[in-house]
């Protein structure tokens, strides 16, 4: 069994794991930089630890510091949370030299889904449809421009190392295709130090739809559904519901049976989430394999009762997916999920500073995620996730509803969020009636 | 701000205003740096020695390096988290005892983190005031670990 959690990350997401690990009587450690010294998971964990100035990469970043932190703390395991460290196998395998159990996959299995080339080529094997395209990264423009003509424009060409919306070209026609490589290709140097690109078909108007996981250390996989995730913007989720709309009962069972299938060949344990494009026909494509717990874990918690969070810890104990997670697991209700971010609404510029007020929403069918409280100064060094708000309904119409009652009987003063641009978008007829594609938010001119 | 040269016209700035408006202590930060302002009755004392302010020049965020006392003490800080050991070895007699003169580069402990020993140096001249930590102790980022007073 797991005593002593270390969370290696801060925020929203420290809290969440310091929660899960009360309700299993677990003790925990923060670790923090000084940029955090008045975070509340600094006050909330049993213990705390500085380690490092407010730059990531001597902080949050720094290995030997969470590492180091880990050995005087004296604890079993180490949460990663997400971004930081969640996805550096190098972290994972050193832990595991340590003797210190990583809340995530095994080293291998979070390498491998690291580099999407390979994980393209795994998910393939194991039967996970995939967008057609090479498998191998291209070596040449003409060895794209074959590929491109077989598969039939318009193509992607994306970086082998990358995500984020870097290193990415799409290609309508033969004339623009030898720009579009040399230009990914130098994006992916630059971003990425790694210059391999490939190339698949480009979906003009797709969905994002991802499937949850929870895999145990004997060979059991379960899908907890999917996401939809096409409220972005550059790239960036800024509202997540569940189920989606265009996922049928059919296709959801059928996804579920194709992944613990898939996965469980792979080798995959613990919680990760599988993200596919959805094309206009409403096909699914695996795009990638996020080897951790994700921002948006809070709606699929909501319609399945499960608690990933807690399930993470249960599992990388070892304990069986079958106690951990009794089956069936029926999904109930609508849930969806606003990510409040210290930024201008219409500008995006991020909008950092003190919050003199904070009022979070409340009330049946509401859940808010946040480390924020008036009298907190947001960091200008990290992300800028504010709050989670999460509306939770019988039905999406009455979920909607919640959703627009919490944001508006709330208050965050001092800086600017979010707020009213997903209002707006709670408003807006197109994302009412569910038909909506990653493109609705480039649509209106953001 | 450059390493080298300290830009007094902030901390001029702040305390004027610390006068001005009779405050017991201001603090004012940007992601450069940060500077506080300690009043103590009846004068204004700057709390901004010029040797932290230089250090911060080059670890910006590190309020505990700005804090220095109106007295003239510094402190060692631990530059990463890890365990305090005050000697070479266990058997070995420790790099600095209290009283002991020491200088700028002088090896005053060991910190291990990750099986790696870094060797701490001093970073100003003075006398070893106390060591304000056990030997085997685990330390964290910025934390004291000697006073020193200035050298006469």
């Amino acid at each position: 069994m797991i005593e002593k959690v270390l969370i290696a990350n801060r925020g929203e997401i420290a809290l969440r794991v310091i929660a899960a690990c009360r309700d299993l009587g677990i003790r925990t450690v923060a670790v923090y930089s000084l940029a955090d010294k008045d975070s509340l998971h600094v006050s909330y964990a049993d213990e705390a630890i500085c380690i490092g100035p407010a730059r990531s990469a001597d902080s949050y970043l720094s290995i030997p510091a969470i590492i180091s932190a880990a050995e005087i703390a004296d604890v079993d395991a180490i949460h990663p949370g997400y971004g930081f460290l969640a996805e550096d196998a190098g972290f994972a395998e050193i832990c595991q030299t340590c003797g210190i159990r990583f809340i995530g996959p095994s080293p291998e299995v979070v390498r491998l889904m690291g580099d999407k080339v390979q994980a393209r080529a795994a998910a393939k094997n194991a039967g996970i449809p995939i967008l057609p395209g090479a498998e191998e990264p291209l070596k040449s423009v003409a060895e794209a421009k074959t590929w491109a003509k077989n598969i039939g424009y318009p193509v992607i060409i994306k970086a082998s190392g990358g995500g984020g919306g870097r290193g990415m070209r799409i290609v309508r026609s033969g004339g623009e295709i030898e720009n579009a490589f040399q230009q990914a290709q130098s994006e992916a140097v630059t971003a990425f130090g790694n210059g391999d690109v490939y190339l698949e078909k480009f979906i003009e108007r797709p969905r994002h739809i991802e499937f949850q996981v929870l895999g145990d250390k004997h060979g059991d996989v379960i899908s907890l559904g999917e996401r939809e995730c096409s409220i972005q913007r550059r790239h960036q989720k800024l509202l997540e519901e569940t189920p989606a709309g265009s996922v049928s009962p059919a296709l959801r069972a059928e996804m579920g049976d194709i992944l613990s299938k898939a996965l469980a060949s792979i080798g995959y344990t613990n919680a990760g989430t599988v993200e596919f494009l959805m094309d206009e026909a409403g096909e699914l494509y695996f795009i990638e394999l996020n080897a951790r717990i994700q921002v948006e874990h809070p709606i699929t918690e909501a319609v399945t009762g499960v608690d990933l969070v807690k399930s993470q810890l249960l599992l990388a104990a070892g304990q069986p997916l079958s106690i951990v997670v009794p089956r069936p697991v029926e999904i109930e209700g609508h849930a969806i999920e606003c990510r409040i971010n210290a930024e201008d609404p219409e500008t995006f510029a991020p909008s950092a500073g003190l919050i003199t007020k904070f009022a979070p929403p409340n009330g049946l069918g509401i859940r808010v995620d946040s480390a924020a409280y008036g009298g907190w100064r947001v960091p200008p060094y990290y992300d800028s996730l504010v709050a989670k708000v999460i509306a939770q309904a019988p039905n999406r119409q009455l979920a909607i509803q919640r959703m627009k009652r919490a944001l508006t009987m709330s208050a965050v003063e001092g800086i600017k969020t979010s707020i009213p641009l997903h209002l707006r978008i709670l408003d807006s007829s197109k994302f009412i009636s569910g038909c909506y594609d990653t493109h609705f938010i480039e649509d209106w001119g953001l | 701000m450059s390493d080298s040269k300290i830009d007094l016209d902030p901390i001029r700035a702040l305390t004027d205003l610390a006068v001005e408006k009779d405050l017991r202590e201001l603090e004012y930060e940007t992601s450069e740096q940060r500077i506080r302002i300690v009043r103590q009755d009846p004068a204004v004392a700057v709390a901004v020695n010029p040797t932290p302010v230089a250090a911060q020049a080059t670890m910006p965020a590190n309020p505990a390096t700005a804090e220095a006392e109106a007295a003239g003490a510094a402190y060692i800080e631990s530059p990463m988290v890890g365990t305090f050991y005050a000697a070479p070895a266990p058997d070995a007699p420790p790099f600095v005892e209290t009283g002991d003169r020491i200088h700028k580069g002088r090896t005053v402990c060991i910190v291990e983190a990750m099986k790696l020993m870094n060797e701490i140096e001093a970073e100003v001249d003075g006398i070893v005031a106390e060591r304000l930590v056990e030997n085997g102790q685990g330390v964290e980022f910025g934390q004291r670990l000697f006073k020193i007073a200035p050298a006469q």
